[in-house]
């Protein structure tokens, strides 16, 4: 009655919202209409609903392996529009052999966040498999809407064979796994090797350095520079870099991968916010020169940069027009595609550092050996959850488990437009990219860039509190006003703070500090 | 009408007093004038509140002009009126997803859209078209421009055919010009029908969402977010249903009062040609 009680609420809340906002406009966030069912037989009445306690696992029964396990369920599958179609050919195989049917429903991008946590917040169903962010992962396992994952569904997939860092960090909270494994996300750094090696002379000669791949912002600022006042790429037009700084897109990441950098103390785990206070440090004067940094290098991209999200970034790089790129492990089979025009000439490595780094501790810069490199595992990588409502739960975690298995992730990972990156054992070894058709030594500086990034000591794995998308959109509405012209670095990052600092009163301080503590593997 | 309409306007009223938030599961609360209270100090609220007055103002303006223009050319009686018509108005059928996907996104794309390459082969300078605050607001009144010029232009050439022929023969007959024929007598008459036109492009103009969504994101900062937008993300986004609710009634206020005021200069226009 009290799930009725708020499902009418919240229906009712949405209809009058729209009502008196007039708008009527929201064509883009319709769910696309299914796209893929799988071929079974007819279906039988539907089975029992199976119940679970979220955090509780080990409650679902082992369906076991026999052909036909799942004779007439139908299984729904939601997640990103524009990157599941290889979900859709394994869900396929599963489906013929366990008689399932599966339905996947594309959402937009853009929608995607919003669409899952209003559904589960209204109890609606929206799928039985939910493929997401797992910056997502503190509203959905720590707001208790989850199942968690059943000890079996953890062995299919290969449990030790993921990497520590999304083991913990990515499939599960307050210790608990919920998640099933599909992706592993880090931003790297990417060049081109072929104008690096042929421009060497030229830089040389104009800056008095020698030309490497970039160590530090400040390196990778020069090399943009010169690219862009050079004509190197044999096309009209060719520039130093291209990043990720659209708002409401990919600015968060674009932003925070080079913030780490600045901003992220090798003595401190804290890197959004001061671990003991909950107070905000994205106003402290790293996070502040990384903005105003940013800002100086903008003029070295392509024309309208700063409405560039990922496909603009991917495209770019692969096209041929930036010697440079900040971007997630997709270069690497993206520049393989057929439409790619740089396939044999990138380098891959992790993302730069910053030569002096503010130590929040002592309020003071700092500096080390070399640049101080963080790895940022921004967005966290894709994965799968089971909601807790799922009425499939066991042919639920039997198919997320399936997509995880070793063999289905290692044939995603080097394929393109799977959105699969590696963040396995099985994923991360060079024989398997070899035997995709990668030169040994390029599928060696892949997987070895990946790994460096991956298992930094100085990481820093994207936020995953509650209320994320709220701290998201501030900090990325202060990034765009600064990058912009509008405010400066200061101004507007002292202004996102003050919203950081209204959302976490809101939620709740304590509780915030708690799972962010949490996060940290700080105790007490 | 009152489960449409009416029950959802005072549903939402109600929940401008109240604590309801979509993804905090914390217990119904009164909260009284909480929500209205935070409005007057909500700057991003006046700020997309500005915004949106400056798209409804140039954009309404300037589709009726081009409205009007077109209607008038297509009134001459040319031989391919009907196909030009139907080609005037293909704009309109498209979505507006696709409208600023392709228009706002490709065309005035500025590394690699054919606006800027035509600026570069006049040896002009490439212009910012949705990474400037002050340009992204007026790229965003272009895209919507062309998408619903053609509805102002059908309306105003119904009014056109609407007119009778008499007056206007005997002013020829006078020798009244042609823009003097216009001036004093076809305008005068379209008045009614302009009235209609205007309010309802305005009152669609106000929930612009969707085009922004796609051309800018709102960005760059919030240059380019709209009121409807900025509900959409405090209510949607931040599930916050309770403030996003009282934000959208100050749209609605603002519609209702745009109306009133337009209504009303209108009159007074149309009295005096009276």
């Amino acid at each position: 009655m009290k799930h009725h009680l708020r499902l009418w609420t919240a229906l009712f809340a949405m209809l009058a919202l729209v009502a008196a906002s007039c708008g009527d406009a929201e064509e883009e966030a319709e769910v696309a209409e299914p796209t893929t069912t799988a071929a079974a037989p007819e279906p039988e009445p539907e089975p029992e609903p199976e119940m679970a306690d979220p955090g509780t696992p080990g409650n679902i029964p082992d369906p076991g392996t026999a052909a036909g396990r799942f004779d007439g369920v139908e299984v729904v599958v939601a997640g990103p529009a524009g990157q599941l179609d290889y979900m859709k050919d394994k869900a396929a195989e599963w489906a013929a052999e366990t008689g399932a049917t599966v339905r996947v429903d594309e959402i937009p991008f853009g929608e995607l966040n919003d669409k899952v946590l209003a559904a589960l917040s209204t109890d609606t169903f929206i799928a039985d498999i939910i493929n997401i962010g797992s910056n997502l992962g503190g509203d959905l396992m720590g707001g208790g809407f989850m199942a968690a994952a059943p000890e079996w569904a953890q062995e299919r997939a290969d449990w030790e064979g993921i990497l520590p860092i999304f083991r913990s960090n990515q499939l599960s909270f307050g210790g608990v796994a919920y998640g099933m494994p599909w992706d592993g996300d880090v931003l790297m750094y990417y060049w081109r090797a072929d104008a690096f090696e042929a421009h060497a002379d030229a830089y040389e000669a104009a800056t008095g350095n020698a030309l490497r791949p970039a160590e530090s912002w400040s390196e990778y600022a020069a090399i943009a520079k010169f690219f862009t006042e050079n004509d190197w790429s044999g096309q009209d037009e060719g520039y130093g870099l291209v990043e990720l700084p659209m708002r409401n897109n990919q600015g968060w990441n674009g932003f925070m991968t080079r913030a780490a950098g600045y901003a992220k103390a090798p003595n401190d785990p804290g890197f959004f916010f001061d671990p003991e206070t909950m107070e905000p440090r994205i106003n402290n004067p790293g996070f502040v020169r990384a903005l105003e940094d940013w800002g100086a290098v903008i003029e070295y991209g392509p024309p309208g940069m700063l409405n560039f999200g990922w496909i603009e970034n991917a495209l770019s790089f692969v096209g041929g027009l930036a010697a440079q790129d900040i971007q997630w492990g997709d270069i690497g089979p993206m520049s393989k595609s057929p439409d790619s025009v740089v396939e044999g000439a990138v380098g891959y490595g992790p993302a730069p550092g910053a030569d002096e780094y503010w130590d929040p501790v002592a309020e003071e810069w700092a500096s080390g050996d070399g640049p101080n490199k963080a790895p940022f595992l921004g967005f966290g990588g894709w994965f799968n959850l089971v909601p807790a409502t799922s009425n499939h739960l066991a042919a639920a975690f039997d198919l997320a488990s399936f997509l995880g298995s070793p063999a289905v992730l290692a044939e995603a990972a080097v394929t393109a437009g799977t959105g699969v990156n590696p963040g396995t054992a099985a994923t991360l070894d060079v024989d398997l990219w070899v035997s995709a058709g990668w030169p040994e030594d390029e599928a060696k500086a892949y997987t070895d860039a990946i790994r460096a990034s991956l298992d930094h000591p100085n990481a820093v794995f994207d936020m995953r509190l509650p209320g994320f998308p709220e701290y998201k959109d501030a900090l990325e509405l202060a990034v765009s006003e600064a990058l912009s012209g509008q405010h400066s670095a200061q101004d507007a990052l002292d202004e996102a703070a003050d919203k950081w600092n209204e959302i976490t009163d809101r939620l709740g301080r304590d509780e915030q500090l708690r799972i962010y503590r949490e996060a940290l593997g700080l105790t007490g | 009408m009152l489960a449409l309409s009416i029950f959802p306007l005072i549903f939402s009223l109600g929940l401008t007093f109240t604590n309801v938030n979509l993804f905090r599961r914390t217990p119904l609360r009164f909260v009284g004038l909480e929500n209205w209270a935070r409005i007057f100090s909500d700057e991003a609220l006046l700020e997309t509140l500005i915004n949106t007055v400056i798209f409804v103002g140039g954009g309404v303006a300037i589709q009726y002009a081009l409205g009007l223009a077109l209607a008038v050319a297509l009134n001459q009686g040319l031989r391919e009126q009907r196909l030009m018509r139907v080609l005037f108005l293909l704009p309109m059928m498209v979505s507006p997803i696709a409208v600023g996907f392709i228009i706002g996104r490709m065309v005035f794309s500025e590394g690699f859209g054919p606006i800027n390459d035509m600026l570069d082969a006049l040896g002009l300078p490439a212009v910012a078209w949705v990474t400037s605050p002050g340009v992204a607001k007026w790229t965003i009144i272009l895209v919507d421009t062309w998408q619903w010029t053609p509805l102002m232009m059908l309306l105003i050439l119904v009014g056109l055919q609407g007119i009778p022929g008499e007056p206007i023969q005997a002013a020829r007959v006078d020798g009244a010009s042609e823009w003097q024929i216009f001036r004093h007598i076809v305008f005068p008459l379209l008045l009614p029908v302009s009235i209609t036109a205007i309010l309802i492009r305005a009152l669609e103009a106000f929930k612009i969402i969707d085009i922004i969504r796609v051309v800018t994101g709102g960005g760059p900062g919030r240059a380019t977010e709209s009121v409807t937008a900025y509900v959409y993300n405090v209510g949607a986004k931040q599930g916050d249903l309770a403030y996003a609710a009282s934000a959208a009634y100050v749209l609605l206020f603002v519609v209702i009062g745009v109306s009133f005021l337009a209504l009303y200069v209108m009159r007074r226009v149309q009295a005096r040609y009276e």
